[in-house]
């Protein structure tokens, strides 16, 4: 309840990416540059610091049953999917921000205040998802903001009002979540048994605990660059203390251990 | 020149959230035509890295092996400060303080010298963030410095002096935090090999302080008592170093990938060259009972281990983090978030 967020149906987008052009456009984004990358229809390449929507187009010699392409005996298939921020129940980039320049917005979303972010960079390398990044020019990290200057005024995202499909659908989470498990069920009794949701409880993906912004996908998380088991580094970290407080002690004890030993042998 | 944003400030204001990002160049992201076929990148996304790339310059693994040093020797200099009997070791003691309040001032320059914004560097005290190691970290590394100053002053004002050793003391312990907590922070991160060895980092480092404040103290003119203590002090560091080292090493390796970037490259070439550095810096130092060559050679060489370590862990680090193939690997074989919460995430519809 309060909580928005965003599911992404990657078997509706048709990567036009209104999505990109739209983010790009109403957070008055510069651009990164023209470029062309050989990567299918993909000359972004990846989410950064000016760039927070993506989309990605996985071209592969695999079938895949919504569609018939008439291509290599139908053994190629054609995915599109917008990537962005997700909007960890747990974020790394949160987390670890030693500013508390990140913080968790009233719609659950995570925000970078820029008035505040001093560039430390170690939120960059925290993200499970290589999301967030520091802009050389600029000094400071960026990322989606799931328009919360929008969200404010009880407006929907520009991505989300841009998406002429509706891939990208905006709203109360609870609500995307019940919308996204049928959407998963409808699939499958239409045939198309390799669609599944990615992320969208904790249970669903236990290391970040869920993410606002999921997804449904019908390939592995790799073959859309994402990690199949993305974890907040935090979670991880109890150990790391926990050894450092006992090699603390150890060198404590030899560091007496060589004064009291020097001190013994210089009165003998 | 243009902003790369195209609008017409007669006609448009700029407020979107990204209006303030300062663009000095047009084109900041460039890119390099994919020439291969797709089978060869199959199973990642055109081989594209999967993390970002760690943005910290050389200045933050220079930054580990001087805070780490400034800390060891404020412990080591603490200990000497409170079994200080007839004033035997105030040479020691003295040097000890003087080379951590020094490592402490430097370690200062060197963070606020690579944030992105340098000017905006009190805004790390904005917050106690205990999650965030870097916000742990930054409290530390003030008060250390603070704590250092105090006792140092008090060392020259009568007024003060009762102020001296507690203040040390204190600097002592928070020197122990200075020496591990940067292995606690990049462990703390997505980076595939600083994750998986994020149990030894912290002890790797803590070792590597310890030996190389060991090393540059016995440097100092000392008398014999005191040259004892840095003896054993540093041998037993160097010790624990290179049997940490070995024992990070073997956790790297249980996903080969992981462990690539420690193996070979610019990373694995620093890293050869730290543990030989270490190891011969560890048979000078016990040379050095007979010959006066060998125990500065020791000294000398055991600093530059150090430092070595560090920037090897680094390379290696950076790296890592744009091998997307071994990110997946690590994730599949376990290693993601299964390791803690006992379950990995969905992947299919099986």
């Amino acid at each position: 309840m309060g909580h928005k967020g965003f599911f992404t149906d990657t078997t509706i987008c048709i990567g036009c990416k209104a999505c990109e052009v739209a983010c790009k456009q109403w957070n008055q984004l510069p651009d990164d540059g023209l470029a062309f990358t050989g990567m299918s229809y993909d000359n972004t390449a990846a989410l950064g610091a000016s760039t927070w929507r993506h989309v990605a187009f996985v071209e592969a010699p695999a079938s895949f049953t919504p569609q018939m392409t008439g291509l290599m005996g139908d053994g190629f298939s054609w995915l599109f999917s917008s990537d962005v921020c997700k909007h960890c129940v747990r974020a790394g980039c949160l987390e670890g921000c030693p500013t508390g320049s990140i913080i968790r917005t009233e719609f659950g979303s995570v925000y970078v205040q820029p008035d505040i972010c001093n560039g430390c960079g170690y939120c960059v390398s925290t993200c499970p998802f290589g999301v967030i990044d520091r802009r050389e020019d600029d000094g400071r990290a960026w990322k989606c903001t799931l328009c919360y200057d929008r969200l404010k005024a009880d407006m929907t995202p520009a991505c989300a009002k841009s998406c002429p499909t509706e891939s990208i659908q905006f709203g109360d989470l609870d609500e995307l979540q019940n919308r996204a498990r049928a959407r998963v069920q409808t699939l499958h009794d239409r045939g198309v048994s390799e669609a599944y949701l990615y992320g969208v409880d904790a249970e669903n993906q236990p290391g970040t605990e869920g993410l606002n912004a999921f997804f449904l996908l019908v390939d592995k998380p790799e073959a859309y660059n994402l990690p199949p088991d993305p974890v907040v580094p935090t979670k991880k970290a109890g150990e790391s203390w926990r050894n450092m407080a006992f090699a603390a002690v150890g060198m404590a004890a030899i560091a007496f251990g060589s004064v009291l030993s020097a001190r013994r042998s210089r009165q003998a | 020149m243009s902003d790369a944003r195209y609008v017409d400030t007669s006609l448009g204001v700029l407020t979107g959230e990204g209006a303030e990002q300062r663009v000095e160049s047009e084109e900041s992201v460039t890119r390099n035509v994919w020439q291969r076929e797709p089978e060869q990148t199959a199973g990642t996304y055109y081989d594209l890295p999967a993390l970002k790339k760690t943005v910290w310059k050389v200045e933050i693994p220079i930054y580990y092996f001087v805070g780490g040093t400034a800390g060891s020797m404020a412990m080591l200099g603490a200990a000497a400060a409170l079994c200080n009997r007839e004033g035997a070791f105030n040479r020691l003691t003295t040097y000890a303080r003087l080379g951590a309040l020094g490592g402490s001032m430097m370690s200062a320059v060197l963070l606020i010298h690579d944030l992105g914004r340098p000017e905006r560097f009190i805004y790390m005290l904005r917050v106690f963030r205990p999650t965030s190691p870097m916000s742990v970290g930054t409290w530390m590394l003030s008060s250390f410095g603070a704590c250092l100053s105090l006792s140092w002053l008090a060392s020259k004002t009568p007024l003060l002096s009762a102020v001296e050793k507690p203040a040390y003391a204190v600097a002592g312990l928070l020197g122990l935090g200075m020496s591990g907590y940067t292995g606690v922070l990049i462990g703390n991160t997505a980076v595939p090999l600083w994750q998986q060895v994020r149990r030894e980092l912290p002890v790797l480092f803590i070792a590597s302080s310890a030996a190389s404040a060991g090393s540059l103290l016995s440097l100092a003119p000392l008398d014999e008592a005191e040259d004892k203590i840095t003896e054993r002090f540093s041998t037993v560091a160097k010790t624990v170093e290179l049997t940490a080292g070995s024992k990070l090493e073997r956790r790297s390796r249980q996903v080969p990938a992981v462990a690539r970037p420690l193996r070979s490259g610019t990373g694995g070439t620093l890293w050869k060259i730290s543990r030989v550095c270490v190891l011969v810096s560890l048979a000078a130092t016990l040379a050095g009972h007979k010959w006066k060559a060998a125990k500065k050679a020791g000294g000398i060489l055991g600093a530059a281990g150090s430092l070595t370590t560090r920037l090897a862990i680094h390379e290696a680090g950076k790296e890592s983090a744009q091998d997307a193939r071994a990110l997946f690997t690590q994730q599949r074989e376990g290693l993601g978030a299964k390791e803690v919460t006992g379950s990995a995430a969905v992947t299919s519809s099986r």
